[in-house]
């Protein structure tokens, strides 16, 4: 490497540096080989070392870092963060440290795969949301409202039923009394007595099974659903 | 040599080959003289001078030499003071280390 390649090199390596610290550290080696005169130059740019070593040493300098670490030794200044190469200010890491790095690296990676996991389901539902608020909504009311309407027929069916069999019993006893005085229209509505007291029976029994069979097995099996679908879940977890 | 030389050791050598030149010397002189006493890299001496002028042992001036710039490095009064405590401390550390070794021979 010559001297033009080697100060350029160097004017490269450290542009990011300030201005004066550069152009005071630029000086100093561009007066340095002039100094030495173009006899020495080889010898001296190879005691240099690299562009990158000599750049990487007034770093450190300049972050205040060679007043520690160095040592003159006998094969001149020495310095482990500076060896080349890989001359790098940080210390090497020894290889246990490494594996910890990686094993730190790997558990990393799992956590942020759950992580990312639930962000993705929640980027999903966000996304989703609309759709299945109103498809979801739509399902529910409309289910609500069958039940809504199942549950004030069987309202009804038991008023029904009541007035079926109170309206029957009252019928007969009318009827009956009534049969002294009009023995066909008595018998009559002693019939029809009969009649809506049987329906009102058979209604009073419906309702009786409703309330008390069909409603607690379609709450249980909600509940069940429920549980199963929240079961599901955790075990997915 | 096999003794290594320490960063304090290393200022008080060139403070003291500073000192020698009243008009101040340059960088090139300054690791020639240098290395008369120790052995040191062409490249070491730039973060010790810039050190030391920065502490204010050290102070620098440009001088037109062949029609272009030359630093100077001249040394100053806390320098000089600094360079009394290295020699009276290697005065010390020197005579107790041959007091040592030489009554091993």
């Amino acid at each position: 490497m010559s001297r033009e390649e080697f100060m350029k090199e160097l004017e490269y390596l450290l542009q990011d540096i300030k201005e004066e610290e550069r152009s005071d550290a630029l000086a100093y080696y561009r007066d340095y080989l002039e100094e030495a005169g173009p006899e020495n130059e080889e010898k001296v740019l190879q005691e240099f070392g690299s562009p990158e070593k000599v750049a990487a040493v007034i770093r450190a300098s300049i972050s205040g870092n060679m007043t520690e670490g160095g040592e003159y030794t006998e094969a001149g200044y020495g310095d482990e963060r500076f060896r080349e190469p890989g001359y790098q200010v940080v210390a090497s890491q020894n290889p246990s440290q490494e594996t910890n790095d990686r094993k730190e690296n790997n558990e990393k990676e799992i956590r942020t795969n759950r992580g990312l996991k639930i962000f993705l389901w929640g980027v999903l539902i966000l996304v989703a949301a609309p759709v299945i608020f109103s498809v979801g909504g739509g399902i529910f009311s409309l289910v609500a409202g069958i039940a809504v309407v199942v549950l004030v027929m069987f309202f009804c069916i038991a008023i029904f039923a009541l007035m079926g069999v109170i309206g029957g019993i009252a019928a007969m006893v009318g009827g009956g009394v009534y049969i002294l005085a009009d023995p066909l229209n008595g018998g009559l509505i002693i019939g029809i007595g009969l009649l809506a007291f049987g329906v009102g029976i058979f209604l009073l029994l419906l309702s009786v099974w409703f309330y008390g069979k069909a409603i607690p097995a379609v709450v249980r099996s909600i509940l069940d659903l429920c549980n199963r679908l929240v079961h599901r879940v955790r075990r997915r977890a | 040599m096999v003794f290594n030389t320490g960063a304090a050791l290393l200022d008080a050598i060139v403070l003291a080959v500073v000192s020698r030149e009243q008009e101040g010397t340059y960088g090139y002189r300054i690791t020639q003289d240098v290395r008369e006493a120790i052995d040191i890299s062409e490249s070491t001496l730039y973060p010790v001078l810039r050190r030391l002028q920065k502490e204010e042992c050290l102070e620098v001036h440009d001088m037109a030499i062949d029609g272009r710039n030359r630093r100077y490095y001249k040394i100053t009064e806390k320098g000089r003071v600094q360079l009394n405590l290295y020699q009276g401390e290697w005065m010390v550390y020197s005579k107790k280390i041959s007091g040592i070794l030489e009554v091993a021979i």
